[in-house]
């Protein structure tokens, strides 16, 4: 089945919108690598996380791994309905554009 | 925290997404040689273990399964990203064909030793199951960058 076409404000913000790209593609990844990857400081980062676990896109889990206390991000299967829906809407606008 | 929302097309949205998903996938792939080498190294060893006399087989088994288990908890230790291998829709299918396909392996080395008691029934079927777990890893891989890096799911 095909995702609800609906653009979210909590997504759209461009940081928010690569964190989820990136919890789309994988089961959980960690938030030190996230970071990186989207180039932004360790507070820009928690807000954009905090925001996103607050609307209950994302869930937090705290593990150690290799001696060293770490925490894994994933989306939720209402961050995933929602990223999927987005995207969509996006789609559908781009293709409008287009 | 200002985010430039509105100065974000939705074309440049889709990219970014296409953008970040395939940093991911060349970050994560950066460690994937490494890792199909080892793990198919262990595959064999898999299938192999299974022309070892009862119980040793079993021994052999539990043994494999928790080097694979410790190599999959390596990798996402130095990558920071897990992703079970029936995780992404169109790369599962090779998980779950492949994890079949060995199951039959391990079943026929098992059997055809018992049977014929040849030490090359093992052997070949370990060599060539380390081989068919290479193979079915980087085409793992290479479908899972495809999906992640160029499709939205």
């Amino acid at each position: 089945m095909s995702p609800t076409p609906a653009l979210d404000m909590v997504i759209h913000a461009p940081g928010r919108l690569q964190i989820c790209a990136i919890l789309s593609a994988a089961d959980e990844a960690e938030f030190a690598m996230v970071r990186d990857a989207i180039g932004v400081s360790d507070s820009v980062m928690s807000k954009h996380v905090k925001l996103l676990e607050e609307t209950g896109y994302v869930k937090l889990r705290k593990a150690a791994l290799g001696g060293r206390q770490r925490t894994w991000l994933s989306l939720t299967m209402h961050g995933h309905k929602a990223f999927a829906g987005h995207v969509a809407e996006l789609q559908r606008l781009a293709g409008l554009a287009g | 925290m200002t985010d430039p929302v509105e100065s974000q097309s939705p074309a440049e949205a889709l990219e970014a997404i296409r953008s970040t998903r395939a940093r991911l996938a060349g970050h994560v792939s950066k460690a994937s040689w490494n890792y199909d080498v080892k793990y198919a190294a262990l595959v064999g060893g898999m299938v192999a273990g299974q022309g070892l006399p009862f119980p040793w087989h079993l021994v052999a088994t539990g043994v494999f399964v928790l080097l694979l288990v410790l190599l999959l908890r390596g990798w996402v230790q130095r990558t920071g990203v897990m992703v079970t291998g029936v995780s992404p829709p169109k790369a599962r299918w090779v998980a779950i064909g492949f994890g079949l396909l060995m199951a039959v392996a391990m079943v026929g080395v098992l059997l055809g030793t018992r049977k014929t008691g040849l030490w090359l029934i093992p052997v070949g079927g370990g060599l060539v199951s380390a081989v068919l777990a290479l193979i079915s890893s980087r085409l793992w891989w290479k479908i899972y960058a495809d999906e992640t890096g160029m499709s939205v799911r």
